[in-house]
C-alpha cells in the first residue's frame, strides 16, 4: 500500500467515508441524469454561497438599531471589497428564491409529488418557505428605511389576523420595533433559519433518494455518476458568472437612508412580496387582512394538498379532473403572482405623488451615504442625519415656514399668504420689490399690502396731502437694488459668489449712489443702523444687513425686534403677520433654518 | 447500511487480461458494521455490481442491464470528473476569495485611526521629576464610529524644568499598564504589575522580562500645555516599531 492508500484506509476504517461515496455513485447510476435534477443541488450551492458571504458580512455587522445602518454602510462603502460581498449575498438570495420556487414548480409539473414522493414534495415546499423567511429577515438587518418599513407593515399585517398580536409582540420583542426586533431578526437569519434549512435540505435529499431507489428499474441512461454532477456544476458555474455580472453591473446591494420611525417613507416590499402587497390593494375594505390571509391560506393550502388531491398511481395517467385540480392552484399562484407584481409596478410608475416621495427618499439616502463616509457619531446614523444642516434646515422650513412662504418646491405658491422667498435678498428680487411691492408673490397677500410705495410707478389713488409723485430713474433703482443686495453679503462671500450679481455691483459710483438713496430717502420709513423712520410708523424694517444671516436669524426668532421689522410686526391688528419662532425652535434650529432659507433663497430666481 | 461496496476501478480495466473492453467494477468485501457479518469471499466485476445494486434496490432485478462502456466513455468520464472537481473549486474560490478579502481588509490597518499630537495638561501642573499619569483624550475613528473626547490611552509625564519626557504607559513586554513607584525615598522607578518588569526613571529596562525600555513619546509645549504625540508600538520586540 502506498502511503496515500494507507492514509485513506486509516481514515475510512474510522469514518466509513466510502459509504457516502458509494451511496452517491450508485444513485448517480440509478437515475437518468437530467437538468431538472440540478435544481436541488443548485439550492444547496446557493445556500453555501450565502453561508460563505454571510460569515464575511457578519465580521463587519453590528445588530443594534443605532449601529446597524452605520455598520452596513461601513461594510459596503468603506471596507475594500465589501460592496462585492454584500452584493453577492443579496443577489444570491434573490437567485435562491427563484431556484427554490422552480424546485417546487418542477415537482408539480413532473408530478413527482405522487406516492411515494409526497413527503419529498412537502420538504421542497418547506425549503421554499424557509428561503423566503431568510430573505425577509435578512433585508431588515441593515435597518434602513426600505427594510424597516417593509417589516413594520408586515408585522402589522400579522397582528391583524387572530392571534397575530402575540406573534408580532414576540418577533418585535415588544410593542415597537427597535434593537430587540433587530436582534430577533438577526438570530433568525444567521442561526435558526439556516440551521432549519440545512436540516430540511439534507432530509429532502434522503427522501428523494429513497423515492428514486424505489422507482429505479435498472441502471439506465448515463453510465457515469458524473453525468448528473457535471450538469449540476455547469449550471452552478453559469449562475456564478451571472451573479458576478449582475452585482458588478448594479454595483452591489442598495442601501437606503437609516430607518427613521418619524418619516413619511413611501414603503414598498421586496419584489417577491409585491404580489401580496398588490393583493391587499385589491382586497381593500374592513376585512382586508382576513381576506388576504384567506387568499393565502387557500392558494397555499392547495399547494400543500396537491399530493392528496392527485393520488393516481405513478404508472397510470391521472383523470383530467385531478390534473386540473393540481394544475389550477399552481397556475393561479404563478400567474397571479406575476400579474399582481406587474400591476403594482405599473401603478407606482404612473403615480406622480409616489414618484415624488420616492425621489425625496432617494435624495435622503444619497445624503446619508455621503455624510457617513466621514464616520458616524456614536449617537448613530439617524442623529447624524438629523443634525445635518441641509436636511434639518429643509425639515424645519417644511414644518414651520412652508405653510405661509413658498420657496422652490416647498410650500404652495397658491396658498402662500406671505412673500415668496425665491430669489429673496438678491438684486433681482429687490429691484422687483422696489418696482411692484404689492405683487401677489411679495406683499400682495400680506398685512403689509399698500404699505410700501412703488418707486417708479405712481400710486393708483394718490394721497392729496403728499407731494406730487416723482418716479425714480431706472439707474437709481438699479443702484439702490445693488447696494441693498450688498447688505446680504457675508464675510468670505464676495459679490461674485453672491447670487447673480450685476455690473452695477462692481460700479463703485453706482454703489455710492445707492447708499445715498437708502440712507437719505428710504429712511423716511425704514431704519438704517437703528436710525430713521421719520414719521414714527414703526412698520418698515431695518435695512442694514438686510438678507444677511444675522438679519434672517433675527427675523425668524422675533420679527418685532429692532433688528428687523420692529414692534409693528406683531401688531395683533395685522392678521396673518409672521409669528416669532424663538419659543418653538431652539436657538440652534433658528440658526440652521435661517442659514438654510437664505442659501436656498439666493440660489433660486424670483417669481 | 450496505454490506457490499462497489468501487469503480477503471485503471485496472485496460491492462488486465480476462476482462473485455467494458465495465470493470471492483468489489471490495467489507464487514457490515455492527452486525458481525463477514463476507466469505471477495467478488469482483459485474457480479459485484449486480449484487451491490440488488442490495440497494431490493425489489428490482438488474441482471443483463449493465450497459457496456466503451474506451471512449472512459475518457469522457475522466474529463467529466475533472470538470466536476475543477468547477466546484472554481465556484467555491470565486465566492470565498472576495469574502476572505473583506475579512482580511481591516488587518491592513486604516479601520481605526486616532488623532496624534494631543494636548494633555498644563506644564504648571507638573512637579519637577515627579511622574504624573495623564489621560490622552481625543478624537477616535473606530470602524464606522467617529467620536470626540474619547480616552485613547494614558501616558506618564516627567517634567525636567522647561521640557517634559513622556512615556507610553503600555509595557513593551505584553502590553499591561505600567505603574510608577511614587512612595519611599529611593529614586522614582516604573514597574509593570503583570510580569514584574521594572524600569528606571529614564525609562530604561532594569529587570524582568521586558525586551526594551519604556517607549518615549515626543512632546512639545504649546501655549503652556504639554502636547503629546500619542502613538502605540509593537510589544515583545527589542526594537521599537511604531504601529500605524
Amino acid at each position: 500500500m502506498t502511503p496515500r492508500e494507507k492514509l485513506i484506509s486509516w481514515w475510512d476504517e474510522r469514518t466509513d467515508r466510502r459509504a457516502h461515496i458509494r451511496e452517491r455513485a450508485i444513485h448517480g447510476r440509478a437515475v437518468r441524469a437530467s437538468w431538472a435534477r440540478t435544481l436541488a443541488p443548485l439550492v444547496v450551492a446557493l445556500f453555501a454561497a450565502e453561508a460563505i458571504t454571510g460569515v464575511a458580512l457578519m465580521t463587519g455587522y453590528a445588530p443594534d438599531a443605532r449601529d446597524a445602518w452605520a455598520s452596513v454602510h461601513f461594510l459596503t462603502f468603506r471596507l475594500p471589497g465589501g460592496w462585492l460581498v454584500r452584493g453577492l449575498h443579496h443577489a444570491a438570495s434573490d437567485a435562491l428564491i427563484v431556484v427554490a420556487l422552480a424546485l417546487v414548480v418542477e415537482s408539480i409539473v413532473s408530478r413527482r409529488y405522487r406516492k411515494p414522493g409526497e413527503v419529498a414534495y412537502w420538504a421542497g415546499l418547506l425549503t421554499f418557505l424557509l428561503v423566503l423567511l431568510l430573505a425577509v429577515t435578512g433585508r431588515a438587518l441593515p435597518w434602513d428605511q426600505f427594510g424597516y418599513w417593509a417589516r413594520q407593515v408586515e408585522l402589522n399585517i400579522v397582528s391583524g389576523v387572530p392571534g397575530g398580536s402575540l406573534i408580532q409582540a414576540v418577533v418585535q420583542g415588544g410593542s415597537e420595533m427597535g434593537t430587540l426586533t433587530l436582534l430577533r431578526f438577526f438570530a433568525l437569519h444567521v442561526a435558526l433559519l439556516p440551521f432549519l434549512l440545512l436540516v430540511v435540505l439534507r432530509w429532502r435529499q434522503r427522501l428523494v433518494w429513497h423515492v428514486e431507489a424505489q422507482a429505479a428499474t435498472s441502471f439506465r441512461g448515463s453510465a457515469s455518476a458524473y453525468g448528473q454532477a457535471a450538469r449540476n456544476i455547469a449550471l452552478m458555474l453559469g449562475l456564478t458568472v451571472v451573479l458576478f455580472a449582475w452585482v458588478i453591473a448594479t454595483h452591489g446591494a442598495w442601501l437606503d437612508a437609516p430607518a427613521d420611525p418619524t418619516s413619511d417613507y413611501p414603503a414598498r416590499p421586496e419584489w417577491y412580496l409585491l404580489p401580496l402587497f398588490e393583493l391587499r390593494h385589491l382586497l381593500h375594505g374592513p376585512k382586508e387582512i382576513l381576506a388576504l390571509a384567506a387568499a393565502q391560506i387557500v392558494v397555499g393550502g392547495l399547494l400543500v394538498m396537491t399530493p392528496l388531491v392527485d393520488r393516481s398511481r405513478e404508472d397510470k395517467p391521472a383523470s383530467r379532473a385531478r390534473r386540473l385540480l393540481t394544475a389550477v392552484p399552481l397556475a393561479l399562484f404563478l400567474l397571479g403572482t406575476i400579474a399582481l407584481g406587474a400591476i403594482s409596478s405599473r401603478d407606482d410608475a404612473r403615480d406622480a405623488a409616489f414618484q415624488k416621495s420616492k425621489t425625496k427618499a432617494e435624495q435622503r439616502a444619497t445624503t446619508a451615504r455621503a455624510l457617513a463616509m466621514n464616520g458616524v457619531p456614536p449617537e448613530g446614523a439617524l442623529a447624524m442625519l438629523q443634525n445635518d444642516p441641509e436636511l434639518r434646515g429643509e425639515a424645519i422650513f417644511t414644518q414651520s415656514c412652508a405653510a405661509c412662504h413658498a420657496l422652490g418646491e416647498l410650500g404652495d405658491i397658491g396658498k402662500a399668504n406671505a412673500p415668496s422667498l425665491d430669489g429673496w435678498g438678491t438684486e433681482a428680487w429687490i429691484a422687483a420689490m422696489l418696482h411692484d411691492p404689492d405683487h401677489a408673490t411679495r406683499f400682495g397677500k400680506t398685512p403689509y399690502k399698500a404699505q410700501m410705495p412703488s418707486l417708479d410707478t405712481p400710486p393708483a389713488t394718490p394721497d392729496p396731502d403728499a407731494p406730487p409723485f416723482k418716479a425714480m430713474s431706472a439707474d437709481d433703482l438699479a443702484a439702490t437694488a445693488a447696494f441693498l443686495a450688498s447688505q446680504a453679503d457675508e464675510p468670505g462671500e464676495s459679490p461674485a459668489q453672491a447670487a447673480k450679481p450685476s455690473a452695477t455691483r462692481q460700479n463703485a459710483k453706482a454703489m455710492a449712489r445707492g447708499e445715498s438713496i437708502v440712507t437719505n430717502q428710504c429712511t423716511s420709513c425704514h431704519l438704517w443702523k437703528g436710525q430713521g423712520d421719520d414719521g414714527g410708523q414703526g412698520l418698515a424694517p431695518e435695512l442694514s444687513g438686510y438678507g444677511s444671516v444675522a438679519w434672517v436669524r433675527a427675523q425668524v426668532a422675533n420679527p418685532s425686534s429692532p433688528a428687523t421689522y420692529r414692534d409693528g410686526a406683531l401688531d395683533p391688528e395685522k392678521k396673518g403677520h409672521m409669528p416669532r419662532f424663538d419659543g418653538d425652535l431652539s436657538a440652534r434650529d433658528v440658526d440652521v433654518v435661517a442659514r438654510w432659507t437664505r442659501t436656498h433663497a439666493r440660489s433660486t430666481t424670483p417669481r | 447500511m450496505y454490506a457490499v461496496a462497489a468501487m469503480e476501478a477503471r485503471a485496472s480495466a485496460r491492462g488486465e487480461p480476462g476482462h473485455g473492453p467494458g465495465l470493470t467494477p471492483v468489489f471490495v468485501g467489507a464487514p457490515l458494521s455492527g452486525s458481525g457479518h463477514r463476507l466469505s469471499r471477495t467478488i469482483v466485476g459485474e457480479e459485484a455490481t449486480l449484487r451491490c445494486a440488488e442490495r440497494i434496490f431490493p425489489r428490482r432485478h438488474f441482471a443483463g442491464t449493465i450497459p457496456p462502456v466503451s474506451e471512449d466513455g472512459t475518457d469522457r468520464r475522466e474529463a467529466l470528473r475533472l470538470f466536476v472537481l475543477g468547477g466546484m473549486a472554481a465556484a467555491g474560490c470565486a465566492l470565498a476569495a472576495p469574502a476572505a478579502f473583506v475579512v482580511a481588509a481591516p488587518a491592513r490597518g486604516g479601520s481605526s485611526t486616532n488623532q496624534r499630537w494631543v494636548p494633555t495638561v498644563r506644564l504648571d501642573a507638573l512637579e519637577d521629576g515627579v511622574p504624573k499619569k495623564v489621560q490622552v483624550v481625543s478624537e477616535r475613528n473606530d470602524a464606522w464610529t467617529k467620536e470626540d473626547h474619547v480616552e485613547l490611552g494614558s501616558a506618564w509625564l516627567v517634567r525636567h524644568g522647561a521640557t517634559v519626557t513622556a512615556f507610553s504607559s503600555v509595557c513593551p513586554h505584553l502590553g499591561c499598564a505600567v505603574n510608577a513607584e511614587a512612595g519611599g525615598t529611593g529614586p522614582v522607578t516604573f514597574s509593570c504589575p503583570c510580569h514584574t518588569s521594572a524600569f528606571a526613571a529614564d525609562g530604561a529596562a532594569v529587570s524582568g522580562p521586558s525586551p526594551r525600555g519604556l517607549d518615549t513619546l515626543t512632546t512639545r509645549i504649546d501655549g503652556g500645555v504639554v502636547v503629546v504625540d500619542f502613538r502605540r508600538f509593537k510589544v515583545g520586540t527589542p526594537d521599537r516599531i511604531a504601529l500605524a
